[in-house]
Formats: structure tokens, sequence, C-alpha cells
């Protein structure tokens, strides 16, 4: 276990918290409004949804086919899945701004309805992570590629965390899509 | 020659991208859910299992991840997730029950019957 890797757990541990607390806020506001949304009432594209899910959870394979292409010493293949991963991380970014965009356009705002304040409130904060993770990738990917040459381990080990971080944000989405378009 | 780390790599990759499959067949079926001809508590504990189904593989894909044992870890973030999930499991079905004071089995009196002087057995 090296320092990075504790301080990403730690890390990770924190944002637990703080999901968790977003997440039964959720609950609670749910329970307790008297004419909450439900299905077609809440404006939420499935469809769009359910492919910014595939994306995400393909980037999760990618960022793990990045860090294994380092350990087994194919920084070529290293390249290609890490572009990869950052392509994808993008690609749901634009699928987001796509619906926050009709959104905003058909005038449901957080101030609309309690659901929407919770939606955007919930959305946003996981796409900030996603916009975090995807800058990281992109300095390992360019500028920081360099380390590979000078100190293998430690950027292998620099990818792996990145990787620990990606995959937190992919197992939120995996509870904030049901709860928020399905239920 | 591939060294054994190098075929373990691999083998590490393999039951990752099965995962994923499994993950896939998760998402899918709950999405299908959604339109199946019925609401209520049985719908929602449906959609929250395959969703919490599908939290867990994820917490998988980690342990696959890792290099190195940190399964008490991950037994607490499973049980975080798995709390939280219930938690929300029953405080879900319970607003959708048609007779919320009733989900718990409790029988609820009407003060306004019993003020009123009428008997309601």
């Amino acid at each position: 276990m090296y320092n990075a890797k504790l301080g990403m757990w730690l890390f990770l541990a924190s944002e637990v918290m703080l999901f968790g607390a977003l997440f039964s806020s959720y609950i609670l506001l749910r329970v307790g409004h008297p004419n909450w949304l439900y299905g077609a009432d809440k404006h939420l594209s499935i469809p769009m949804g359910t492919f910014n899910t595939l994306v995400l959870i393909s980037s999760g394979i990618t960022i793990m086919l990045a860090w294994a292409s380092l350990k087994l010493k194919d920084f070529g293949k290293y390249k290609l899945w890490m572009g990869l991963t950052i392509a994808l991380g993008i690609l749901f970014m634009g699928v987001k701004s796509m619906e926050y965009a009709a959104k905003f356009q058909h005038g449901y705002l957080p101030s609309t309805h309690t659901f929407f304040a919770i939606y955007f409130a919930l959305t946003a904060l996981h796409a900030l992570h996603i916009v975090g993770g995807i800058i990281v990738n992109i300095y390992l990917w360019g500028p920081g590629a360099g380390m590979w040459e000078t100190d293998p381990e430690r950027y292998t080990n620099r990818v792996e965390v990145s990787g620990l971080f990606w995959h937190f944000v992919d197992l939120v989405w995996m509870f904030l899509f049901p709860v928020l378009y399905l239920l | 020659m591939e060294t054994s780390s190098a075929a373990d790599i691999r083998k590490m990759v393999q039951s990752h991208l099965k995962l994923f499959w499994v993950l896939l067949v998760v998402v899918g079926a709950n999405v299908l859910a959604t339109f199946l001809p019925f609401e209520g508590p049985l719908k929602i504990g449906l959609q929250l299992g395959l969703a919490v189904a599908g939290g867990t593989l994820v917490l998988l894909f980690y342990m696959h991840f890792l290099s190195e044992t940190m399964s008490t870890y991950m037994l607490l973030f499973c049980t975080f997730f798995l709390f939280a999930a219930m938690m929300a499991l029953i405080l879900v079905a319970r607003s959708s029950h048609p007779d919320e004071t009733k989900f718990f089995m409790h029988e609820v009196h009407a003060p306004a019957a019993h003020a009123g002087g009428h008997d309601v057995h």
C-alpha cells in the first residue's frame, strides 16, 4: 500500500459520506413531498440515461485496460485505452449537457420542483467529479506521460489511483441512474 | 516468455470483462423493469434490488482492479451501500403504499371518529 493509494481510499470514504448524505436527502424529500414526480412527469429521457450508463461502465473497462497495459509494459496500448477513457468521459458530459440544455429550454429549473432541485444537485455534483477525472486523465495521457520514461512504477501507480477514482464515479452513477431516471 | 504476474493481469482482465457483461444485463433488466405493467412496492423493490446488484458488480470491479488485499475496505463500502439501499427500499416502498399508515401493520384510529362520538367499531 503506497501513500497515494491510501490517500485516495480516504478521499473516497469521505466521498461516500458526501453522496450518502445527498442520497438520504433525496429519500427524505421524496417521502415527505405531497406531489412527487413519477414516470413521464419527470421529463427525463430514459434512452439517454441508459446510453450514458453504458458509456460510463465502458469507460470503467477501458481505464482498467489502460492500467493493465502499463502493468504489461505496453505503453502504446495504454495510450489507446486511456485515450478512449477520456473520449468516453467527454461523450458522457456531452450527453449530459444535451439533457441539461433540454431541461433549461423547457423551463425545468432547480426552482421548478423539489425533484428537479435534487436532480440537478446530484447530477451536477457527479458531473463535476467526471470533469475532474477527465482533467487528471488528460494530464496522465499527455504532459504527465513523460514519467513513464523516468519512473514507470510511480507512473503506473498514478494511473491506478486515477482508476480507483474513476470507478467510484462509475459506482455513484450506478445508483444515480435508477434512482433518478427509473424509479 | 510471459511472467506469472503478466498471466495474473491477463486473468484479471478476462474476469473484469465477464463482470462487465453481467453488469450490462443487470442495467438492461432494470431499464426493462421500468416498463412493467404494474406499480407499487414490488416494482420499486425489484428496481432497487437491481440497482444494488449493479453497484455490487462495480464494487467487484474494484476488487479485481486492486492487486492486493483490500477486503475490509470493500466490506465497509458494501455494507454502507447495502444499508443505504435497504433504507431507501423501506422508505420509498412505504411512501408508495396505498395506505401509508398501515405499511408497518399499525392499526391507526382516526381521532375525528372518536371525538365526534361515533362508534366506528
